[in-house]
């Protein structure tokens, strides 16, 4: 097993295995048939992170479960719950003419409002403005130091994105024309917002990518606090069958608790230099989440330091209070829903109708990681139960 | 959004890495973990290295099942037949890998 030459290909070949997936099938059934004996007629699993539900429905794994175990989306898409307040934000400053730069992932995110006829960064581009996709903080901070022209970063995403900023920062990579619409939001308070509002889940596959930095440690509240298993995982196949297969076996001996199964990349303690560095740079803020609302202390905001990085403070934006904040779903999305395990994708009546991959509706149809756009490409099954 | 590449680090320059993600791509990232160095396997997001690949957990998918097996098993042989299996299917892809990963084994 040991000294394999390339770790990639081994990762590829062993967790894509269908062989051993088979096994652990067979593994998952073995104990829903206990668990059912003993426990209840319907687990609910919620795979928080979107790249789970990618992987989930990429490779059918709803589709090898046993009827009473259901796999339930999550909030765990940082394009589908950034507020539309800062689609509107960048969309108003590319009109303006700031040179806006976001992540393909968020160029079609479309807003509540629309600003001049562009509901989303990608109208305002077709409309002859300078919006800019890039892969990476690196690569804007870059473009921006050779044209100097006033620009913005709509900085979305998770703990796992988010030490791209503070990197480059502390080393001295952003240009003085280059400020950051910072849209980072903490994944733990939502996990525990999901849990005590909507209902209860038997199991939560925990963010692998997210725990590299967080560390596992975490997720304890999950089983601590709320009596739910946790089990930290991968995103291959095997990784989310062995995650199911971890929870049952926890519901199963009566002990919930919290468990690495992406342990090949994810430790207790996390990343201590990404932490240290978030630490710097930024402090935690109550912050609001599309379609959900005012989440406490879930939010990344620049420290007053470095206030001169954030974009609403240099351009006079102000952003809306809790007191201000309003439902940011177009009428008839039920996103909201969506990202909280409560409904999914094909409820919806503008499913693949007025919202498609193409020309997208609502927040969860624009990310490849928003559970709306995987149903949409690649097909969903099952229904959500009620546990 | 969270999605992470996996690749392997070809050479790193204070702050920043050159990675390999294979089929002729490599990139300059951020370095985001302490002590990086060229030839470690490193998991990529949005251009930050995010963590370090490690080996020793393939292991997990081995004792995950071993587990299987001594609870699906009904008795001894027939677990000890199931774990055969396992670790026969884990072998042979460990060696196909070996035999494919020859073009990595640089410095």
């Amino acid at each position: 097993m040991a000294h394999a030459k390339d770790l990639r290909t081994l990762t590829k070949s062993v967790f894509r295995d269908g062989v051993l997936a088979g096994e652990i099938v067979k593994m998952i059934n073995d104990y829903w048939e206990q668990v059912k004996l003993k426990e209840t007629s319907v687990v609910k699993i919620m795979n928080f992170c979107g790249t789970h539900e990618y992987a989930s429905t990429h490779y059918g794994i709803r589709s090898v479960l046993p009827p009473g175990v259901e796999l339930v989306a999550g909030p765990g898409c940082p394009v589908c719950i950034t507020p539309s307040f800062y689609v509107e934000a960048a969309v108003k400053l590319a009109i303006e003419g700031v040179t806006v730069y976001t992540y393909g992932d968020s160029y079609k995110l479309p807003a509540v409002k629309a600003v001049d006829g562009c509901r989303s960064l990608s109208d305002a581009r077709m409309m002859g403005h300078d919006v800019r996709v890039v892969y990476s903080f690196l690569d804007a901070a870059r473009d921006a130091a050779t044209h100097k022209k006033p620009s913005v970063f709509l900085a979305v995403g998770f703990e796992t994105t988010c030490p791209a900023y503070a990197s480059a920062i502390s080393n001295n990579l952003v240009p003085p024309n280059l400020t950051l619409i910072m849209a980072g939001r903490l994944t733990p308070p939502a996990a525990k917002y999901s849990v005590e509002r909507v209902g209860k889940v038997s199991g939560v596959i925990a963010p692998g990518h997210v725990s590299t930095i967080t560390g596992a440690g975490v997720w304890r509240f999950l089983p601590e606090e709320y009596g739910v298993p946790a089990v930290v995982a991968g995103f291959e196949p095997l990784d989310v069958l062995i995650a199911i297969a971890l929870i049952l076996r926890q519901i199963l001996e009566g002990e919930p608790r919290l468990e690495i199964e992406y342990s090949r990349t994810v430790t207790w303690e996390g990343n201590r230099k990404a932490k240290a560095l978030l630490e710097r740079y930024f402090e935690v803020v109550d912050a609001a989440w599309r379609g959900i609302g005012f989440i406490e202390r879930s939010g990344l905001a620049f420290r007053e330091e470095y206030s001169d990085l954030d974009a609403f403070r240099v351009y006079g934006i102000r952003e809306p209070s809790r007191e201000e904040w309003r439902h940011d779903l177009l009428p008839g999305c039920i996103c909201g829903q969506v990202i909280l395990g409560s409904a999914k994708p094909s409820d919806c009546k503008m499913f693949m109708k007025a919202c498609t991959p193409g020309t997208p509706y609502g927040p969860c149809m624009v990310s490849t990681e928003g559970a709306c756009s995987i149903w949409a490409r690649m097909g969903g099954s099952g229904v959500v139960l009620e546990v | 959004m969270c999605l992470g590449v996996y690749g392997r680090v070809l050479g790193v320059t204070g702050e920043l890495a050159v990675v390999d993600f294979g089929g002729g791509l490599t990139k300059e990232v951020l370095v985001g973990v302490e002590d990086v160095k060229g030839g470690d396997y490193v998991v990529v997001h949005a251009g930050v290295i995010v963590s370090r690949l490690s080996e020793k957990d393939f292991a997990q998918v081995f004792s995950i099942l071993e587990e299987a097996a001594r609870r699906i098993g009904e008795n001894n042989q027939e677990a000890m037949k199931y774990l055969e299996r396992v670790r026969v299917r884990l072998k042979e892809k460990t060696e196909a890998t070996h035999l494919a990963g020859g073009d990595v084994d640089r410095p």
